[in-house]
């Protein structure tokens, strides 16, 4: 017993320092660098955490940035779990067909795909040509640069992250779970309800936990559809560190924009482990 | 006392190292890494400085499009083992980081081609040497404006609501925009609130806020604005393309942003990197980098100018009235400055 445990961390023991060399230690050097002062790291305080929360300015950066994350989750959901749905109750050649729509654009660049997204959007892009073509506008729509275009093509791109494993825990699901409500009089939405949704679950968090880390730090895609007028942290830390050469403060950017993730997605998981739970013992 | 297999080792290293110290420098030089921007400056920089560089080194060097912002931070991160032997850099950046040690001081002896140089592209310190100047302008475009701009206040007129297109302030491009407009409103680089002033007022007409000049052409291309200010060497292959744009003349003259190439501290090829840097001020690569579709202004003086750059001067001395940005009192501000632009234009 006690050989097969020493083996075990031998094992792991790779990985684990791989962990602590190349991700804990970077992150606890980005926590030190947050707490200089200035960039000629002379003396240490929370002065640049103040400057984020003392700030409305910069807590707006925060909130529009956690805003645009929750906003794109929701819509993935309404968008990824009906088609997982519909390839749950598909036979195999239109499952097929669906997984290859769903992995298709995972084979293109988040560039490529962003810009697809600039040249339907644009005056002169796809839907404005539409638009005018059909009489129901006299100029040129604004949807480039606007809030929901982000928000749109963000869920568009994350897409993937959110269906595939809504599929794999539908897929999962025994059958005969679903027979057996319909059999003891549970309708169509009762069974979904009590039955597929609580059993899903699992794979439903993983898919919100991947797209909202994904949406929020979606630089190139909040740049060039966002536009230069919307600010997001990613950009934000970006400008601070590259630009302007304010280190410390974009450490403590970094620090906190980490924390709100690691937050929303700790909570996320809490959840599913409670409901888990209440599975268990219902 | 027993002789341990590390002893031995180190004292052949020490036997192979005593020998390699004794050939001639420059032998021992056998990489050069340097950055170019990316797009056309890669473009130019392929075709024409790495096959000069090749001719006098023999050497292939190795090129990374990026910019002098990131390069910086690489520089940095990577002090006593730098990732570059020589860097491209706009003026700003260059000057705003001159005293943290980052550059190695030019041996002008090593320099032939620094003869041809005007004064003014040499920096003082000797710590670089500017290679070209990339010239800024008024941009739009003529089928879809009638009147076309002639000041950069021109911005803020009613006709062109929602039709211009402006670059962020991380941009040489943004700064030096601002500090023309504080000027015809009595500030200077040390006091750009009148910029800010006029900022607030062309708000109205602004379509588009881009983080780089470059998506301010992809903008142009697509109709999504009309009336900008940008560089040449950006404007013309647009142009060239059959693209409806044209770059006009400020009243307060062209304005000139210097690019510079500068040897970075602790290389480990010093002779390739001064070779590298003479290439470039040669006659032959400028003539090459001002000509179509790069249009960058050579600082070579030897160096006529062609194609699309004509319509500027005939060459650098005609420029000598064109306005040049003292980055010096912009640098200290620019973190201040980029918060300052983003609130005044956050939507």
């Amino acid at each position: 017993m006690r050989t097969a445990r020493s083996l075990d961390w031998q094992l792991a023991a790779p990985l684990a320092l791989f962990y602590v060399a190349f991700v804990f230690a970077p992150i606890g050097l980005l926590v030190a660098v947050s707490f200089a002062e200035s960039p000629e790291f002379d003396t240490f305080s929370l002065h640049q955490y103040a400057r984020v929360f003392g700030d409305a300015y910069q807590r707006g950066i925060l909130a529009d940035t956690l805003q645009i994350g929750a906003q794109t989750t929701a819509v993935t959901v309404l968008l990824a779990y009906p088609l997982a749905l519909l390839h749950l109750r598909s036979g195999p050649t239109v499952r097929r067909l669906i997984l290859l729509a769903i992995l298709l654009p995972l084979l293109t660049s988040t560039v490529v795909r962003t810009f697809g997204w600039v040249v339907i959007l644009g005056r002169q892009g796809l839907i404005n040509t539409a638009l005018l073509g059909a009489g129901l506008v006299e100029k040129p729509v604004q949807l480039l640069y606007t809030h929901n275009a982000l928000v749109v093509a963000l869920a568009q791109i994350e897409l993937p992250l959110m269906a595939l494993p809504i599929i794999n825990a539908l897929a999962r699901i025994d059958p005969t779970l679903i027979d057996a409500s319909a059999t003891l009089g549970a309708r169509r939405w009762r069974t979904f309800f009590k039955v597929v949704l609580p059993l899903s679950l699992p794979g439903l968090i993983a898919g919100m936990a991947l797209v909202f880390a994904g949406s929020i730090s979606a630089i190139i895609t909040q740049t060039l559809v966002g536009g230069g007028r919307m600010l997001f942290m990613p950009y934000h830390l970006y400008q601070q560190a590259i630009l302007a050469n304010d280190w410390p403060f974009a450490a403590a950017l970094a620090v906190i924009l980490l924390a709100f993730v690691l937050m929303v997605v700790g909570s996320l998981l809490a959840f599913e482990r409670s409901m888990a739970r209440w599975r268990h013992a219902g | 006392m027993t002789t341990s297999r590390r002893r031995v080792l180190g004292a052949l290293s020490g036997v192979t190292g005593s020998t390699a110290w004794s050939l001639p420098a420059a032998a021992q030089e056998r990489r050069l890494v340097a950055n170019t921007y990316p797009g056309l400056w890669e473009e130019a920089h392929r075709l024409h400085l790495l096959p000069a560089f090749k001719r006098v080194s023999g050497i292939d060097a190795t090129l990374t499009p990026m910019l002098a912002v990131d390069v910086i931070a690489r520089l940095a991160a990577s002090r006593g083992t730098p990732p570059f032997d020589v860097i491209l850099n706009d003026e700003g950046p260059f000057l705003a980081n001159i005293d943290q040690d980052f550059f190695e001081t030019l041996d002008a002896s090593k320099l032939p081609n620094l003869a041809d140089i005007p004064q003014k592209f040499i920096d003082p310190t000797m710590k670089g040497v500017y290679v070209s100047a990339q010239i800024i302008g008024l941009a739009y475009n003529p089928a879809r404006v009638q009147t076309p701009p002639t000041s950069w206040d021109d911005l803020a007129r009613p006709e062109y609501r929602g039709r211009v297109g402006i670059t962020g302030p991380g941009s040489s491009l943004a700064v030096a925009w601002l500090v023309e407009t504080a000027k015809l409103h009595g500030g200077s680089e040390a006091n750009l609130e009148p910029a800010f002033a006029q900022l607030r007022k062309i708000m109205p007409n602004v379509g588009a806020v881009t983080a780089h000049p470059g998506q301010l052409i992809t903008l142009f291309q697509q109709g999504e604005i009309d009336v900008s200010f940008s560089y040449l060497n950006l404007i013309a292959p647009l142009k060239a393309r059959g693209v409806p744009v044209e770059l006009v003349k400020p009243e307060t003259g062209w304005v000139l942003l210097r690019n510079g190439v500068q040897i970075v501290k602790n290389t480990r090829s010093p002779q390739l990197a001064h070779a590298y840097v003479n290439a470039y001020l040669g006659r032959e690569v400028q003539a090459g980098l001002a000509a179509a579709p790069y249009y960058l202004a050579p600082t070579n003086t030897a160096v006529p100018f062609g194609g699309e750059l004509q319509t500027i001067g005939q060459s650098m001395a005609d420029l000598e009235r064109s306005v040049i940005i003292d980055w010096a009192k912009i640098n200290p501000q620019r973190s201040a400055l980029i918060e300052r632009f983003n609130r005044e234009t956050r939507a």
